[in-house]
């Protein structure tokens, strides 16, 4: 569903990117590891549409990315990127308006399962309960492409629990596929089918997690480790 | 550590060890479940779905799980209804051989590396086991 | 359209601040002046309570650049670009809302004028009352209205035009926004002439001068082609457009 070619992304100071290779097929969920600065959210910005390749090329579901391809992936960024005045049913109204693959009766669920109500203010909400809205609104969409950018980092523990639970169970195997980024791998361990380690800008590690834990005798959280520390 | 309940009775308790492949430490779990006696022939495995979110595993590492029990002749999925340990008293005794034979041939396998003698094996064996049997008793 | 209001009704709700102290300020300014009402001049009043009518054009200025800046001071430039929407839609909203505010402000504005100095205007206008009568000014208020509303629309596109190229650089996007801001006044002058003759085929329209002679009130027709403004308009709309476009296959969110 994504492939992308000899993909260069340079800042002022940096090559974010330095030449990126990478197929991501259906029904899988990837990680996408590595340290801060290591080029993780860049990447999944150039496959959200809001960077553009300085050289070489990305394919959404075959088409570059851009309004079409907006409509079919579900993108949460790691910064909080939503009106904060707001309140949560007002964002949910929101963004329900503008993606026609909204599951309008799912949210109720995903918001209880969260501890979220629709009355809260989103600025009186704390950091935890902050992410875990945004993984409500990426969740909520019927997409077949997940991009979440560090979804867990800075987060408490119950926060991060209930997290990893929710990819887990709305990730739909059959025909979807989740590209998660994280600087520590921790809790995520059991999640990934296949994972991608990002070294400066170039891809270090790319592999089955079943393959990689069994070839190193390492879970893939000490073999981060022992990669990149 | 998870626990699978299935009709209010653990299954399985895993706690992962992660540098082998999750598939595998699950497949062993639930042989050694069958050994024990906590999984019988005839019961019914919980489905992919369940099993996912009460491990916290992958969904596809489960269903590498029950397909390889498959192949394996451990379990058989009847279609609507779900996936079931194979019936038969061969089935447990076959694993539960297998597991043991495992188990003991790591262990000897183990002392002979650190340089044991048949002989010296035997004698520790014996002891240990004495003791533990009068520790239980 | 369900996408139409609530991205309406978001730019609405982000910039009802901008609007209430505009109107606070103005209120507070008109409630002043009309304590000095037997003291001051009324003159001086009626010429003071129309301060809020020129700082307007600040404000426009000022909430044309807001209503962009703050999705990017508050991070939520990331849900406005990620949305699978036309930017036509975006952009219009934006345009929209300043516009919606901007009349509603002058109507407030002037309507507490209108209000608190209501004995002053009456009797300042008394003695031109008369000539008033025929109701000659009606044509003349829809057509340098309308002019006007064409020049502040356009104006604003063009602010908006500037502010998604100052977006395009790393530094310096003020000084950028100013100089793309008076450059594409410039070229859209130049482009508006150079277009004009093109037009000159189509209507022309009629302004009334007045004056009066021996007492009466005498009026003089001007008349004006509208092809000048057309093509201003066309022009504007076609940097809007490379604002558009601008916005939707270039801006990058770093």
């Amino acid at each position: 569903m994504v492939e992308i070619t000899g993909l260069v992304k340079v800042y002022p100071d940096t090559r974010a990117l330095d030449g990126i290779d990478l197929t991501i097929d259906s029904g899988k969920i990837y990680g996408l590891l590595g340290p801060n600065g290591s080029g993780k959210s860049t990447l999944l910005k150039c496959i959200a549409g809001l960077l553009r390749p300085d050289q070489g090329q990305i394919k959404v579901f075959g088409q570059r990315p851009g309004r079409v391809t907006k409509a079919k992936v579900a993108y949460l960024p790691e910064i909080d990127y939503l009106y904060r005045w707001m309140t949560i049913g007002e964002i949910i109204n929101f963004v329900a308006a503008m993606y026609p693959d909204w599951r309008e009766d799912k949210v109720d669920e995903l918001l209880k399962n969260m501890n979220l109500t629709k009355e809260q203010k989103i600025n009186s909400l704390s950091k935890g309960m902050r992410a875990r809205l945004k993984l409500v609104i990426a969740m909520a969409r019927e997409t077949e492409l997940v991009l979440l950018d560090e979804p867990l980092s800075g987060l408490d523990p119950s926060s991060r629990g209930k997290i990893v639970d929710m990819i887990l169970s709305e990730f739909r195997s059959e025909r979807q596929s989740v590209i998660l980024s994280t600087h520590e791998v921790g809790e995520t361990e059991n999640l990934y089918d296949e994972v991608i380690f990002l070294d400066k800008g170039t891809i270090r590690i790319m592999d089955q997690a079943e393959k990689l834990r069994q070839n190193h005798g390492l879970s893939i959280n000490d073999l981060f480790r022992e990669v990149f520390l | 550590m998870h626990y699978v309940k299935e009709g209010g009775e653990s299954l399985l308790k895993i706690e992962f060890d992660k540098a082998q492949p999750i598939y595998l430490q699950i497949i062993d779990q639930i042989k050694k479940a069958l050994a024990r006696g906590s999984l019988n022939p005839g019961d019914k495995l919980p489905s992919q779905r369940e099993l996912a979110l009460t491990l916290g595993v992958n969904p596809n590492t489960i269903q590498r799980v029950y397909r390889e029990m498959e192949q394996m002749g451990l379990t058989e999925t009847l279609r609507g209804q779900g996936t079931y340990i194979k019936q038969g008293d061969d089935l447990v005794k076959m694993v539960r051989s297998e597991m043991v034979n495992t188990v003991a041939e790591n262990f000897i396998n183990e002392m002979l590396a650190l340089g044991c003698s048949k002989e010296e094996i035997m004698t520790l064996v014996k002891q240990l086991l004495d003791k533990s049997i009068k520790l239980k008793g | 359209m369900k996408a139409f209001w609530q991205l309406l009704r978001k730019e609405l709700l982000a910039q009802r601040w901008a609007v209430g102290i505009l109107l606070g300020l103005s209120f507070v300014w008109h409630l002043l002046l009309y304590s000095k009402i037997g003291i001051w001049y009324p003159q001086a009043i009626l010429s003071l309570g129309l301060i809020p009518f020129f700082f307007i054009h600040l404000w426009i200025l000022w909430i044309s650049i807001q209503v962009y800046r703050t999705e990017w001071a508050e991070d939520t430039a990331y849900l406005l670009l990620s949305l699978p929407v036309s930017s036509w839609l975006i952009t219009g909203v934006k345009l929209l809302t300043v516009v919606l505010y901007t009349c509603f402000s002058l109507l407030v504005i002037a309507a507490s004028y209108f209000t608190f100095f209501r004995g002053e205007i009456i009797s300042a206008i008394q003695p031109y009352l008369m000539y008033l009568e025929t109701g000659w000014y009606k044509r003349d208020l829809i057509n340098i209205g309308l002019i006007l509303f064409i020049f502040f629309v356009g104006s604003i596109m063009l602010i908006h035009f500037s502010y998604i190229c100052s977006r395009m650089v790393n530094r310096l996007r003020g000084l950028v926004l100013i100089w793309v801001f008076l450059l594409s006044n410039w070229v859209c002058s130049q482009l508006a002439n150079l277009i004009e003759p093109l037009l000159n085929w189509l209507p022309t329209f009629g302004v009334d001068l007045p004056y009066v002679e021996f007492g009466n009130l005498m009026l003089r027709e001007y008349r004006i082609p509208s092809s000048p403004f057309v093509s201003y308009i066309l022009v504007v709309f076609g940097l809007f457009a490379l604002g558009n476009w601008l916005w939707e296959k270039q801006i990058e969110l770093a």
